[in-house]
């Protein structure tokens, strides 16, 4: 209904689904980029090519996969053109939440998110979307139109990647 | 060392979405490999650092930048256009007048329909040129943007022309009370169209038929057309309104005359 008032050209009715979104999707952005401007960037033109994109919306499948593919693309385009692959500074800012909430989690998400960030983007993308977001294989697999036994060997693999990633970091035994 | 298919289901156990029968199989690998329940601890005490990580708020001022972006951001109708471009692919490209000349056809309909709407289609008499509203120049159509703008009492809407590399289309949006019917007929010879409705009010419809365009509406339709006129340029593009299949209106225009400027008067 909200993509047809959109289609018709009630360009408020978008902002249902800006407001839907806009969190989940930053959050996915910020965890694939591991950089709020970058991930800010990131949301913003993937809720723009969805709007101008809409009518190419299959509106008989749901629509948060397509609306994370977008996301995932841009994020890509944003890797890709700023070749940001310098090794990550530890001390990445975790923005938002509340004071008690980071508190306890800040040290743990610095560390996870570092070692994230170590991994090549394709399992930065899986290890977002299942850990963060915590979505389905097959979920996954409809995001990134690829089998659901290729989710589950890009997971396996980053999953080791991390792992030793944050064992040499002394976070896992 | 953990053999790799243990591990992929030990995650897949921490993922819930292992099968009872590979659950027996790791259940019976961990009672006999201390080892290996080893490693499953700590393949959880992982998953489990993830989920102390809750969401982050996006900073303040990402809700206003995205609608700020919306707000000069192409609407998607307009997008639609992709469907026609694959279907104009499928045409020879044509010298950019002849479409353009096509293009000028298209106003000329949506031109003719607001007046049959302001006139009623009762009257079933000959309308002349003259009483048409809007502007048609052909001479623009070089240019992306309006060549016919269209504003009469119980209507309005405008013509747009788009072209890319290879291709003109024209855009037609109508917004009319009351139902019209418009036939498009290239003189003699079937014209290849693409044809394309993008919004529109239920019961609109745009179809090609026996070699013409049809285009039925009522509220507000937009419509695209793509022409190729492969052969003699200087056959008649033969205009048909009609209402409830009673032809009501038939007029032929010629492209190459159609390139002169037409304005009517109110």
């Amino acid at each position: 209904m909200i993509v047809e008032a959109c289609l018709a050209g009630e360009r408020k009715a978008f902002e249902v689904l800006v407001n839907r979104y806009e969190k989940k999707l930053y959050n996915a952005a910020y965890r694939v980029l591991g950089d709020a401007e970058d991930a800010i960037e990131a949301t913003q033109s993937a809720f723009v090519k969805a709007y101008e994109r809409l009518a190419t919306f299959d509106t008989s499948q749901r629509f948060f996969p397509w609306m994370y593919r977008i996301l995932v693309n841009e994020s890509l385009n944003i890797i890709s053109h700023r070749k940001r692959f310098e090794e990550l500074d530890s001390k990445i800012p975790v923005p938002g939440r509340n004071p008690e909430e980071k508190y306890g989690d800040q040290e743990i998400g610095r560390h996870l998110q570092a070692a994230v960030r170590e991994l090549k983007p394709d399992y930065r993308i899986v290890v977002a979307l299942r850990h963060y977001q915590g979505f389905s294989y097959g979920e996954i697999s409809d995001i990134l139109r690829v089998p659901e036994k290729t989710v589950k060997s890009r997971l396996f693999t980053a999953r080791q990647q991390l792992r030793e990633i944050l064992q040499r970091r002394g976070i896992v035994g | 060392m953990i053999d790799a298919r243990i591990e992929e289901l030990m995650w897949l156990e921490i993922d819930e979405t292992i099968s009872p029968s590979d659950r027996e199989i790791l259940n019976a690998h961990l009672q006999t490999h201390p080892g290996a329940r080893e490693h499953f601890a700590e393949l959880r005490r992982m998953a489990l650092l993830f989920g102390q990580v809750g969401e982050i708020d996006p900073p303040p001022e990402l809700h206003g930048r995205i609608l700020r972006a919306l707000e000069t951001a192409t609407p998607p109708r307009a997008r639609r256009a992709g469907v026609l471009d694959r279907l104009g692919a499928l045409f020879t490209p044509r010298p950019a007048w002849k479409l353009a000349a096509a293009a000028a056809a298209g106003a000329f309909i949506g031109v003719l329909g607001y007046h049959l709407i302001r006139t009623g289609l009762g009257n079933s008499g000959p309308l002349d040129n003259t009483q048409f509203y809007g502007t048609m120049n052909v001479e623009s159509v070089g240019h992306n943007g309006p060549v016919v703008h269209i504003d009469v009492p119980d209507a309005t809407g405008a013509l747009t022309v788009r072209r890319d590399d290879s291709r003109v289309f024209s855009e037609l949006e109508v917004s009319s009370e009351k139902e019209i019917e418009v036939a498009l007929v290239y003189g003699g010879t079937p014209l290849k169209f693409a044809v394309g409705k993008l919004s529109d009010h239920p019961s609109n419809q745009v179809a090609v038929q026996n070699g013409e365009v049809r285009v039925r509406n009522q509220g507000r339709g937009t419509y695209q057309f793509l022409f190729a006129l492969d052969k003699n340029p200087e056959s008649p593009v033969v205009v048909r309104v009609m209402s409830q299949g009673s032809v009501l209106y038939e007029k032929k225009i010629f492209p190459t005359r159609a390139t002169t400027r037409t304005t009517g008067k109110r």
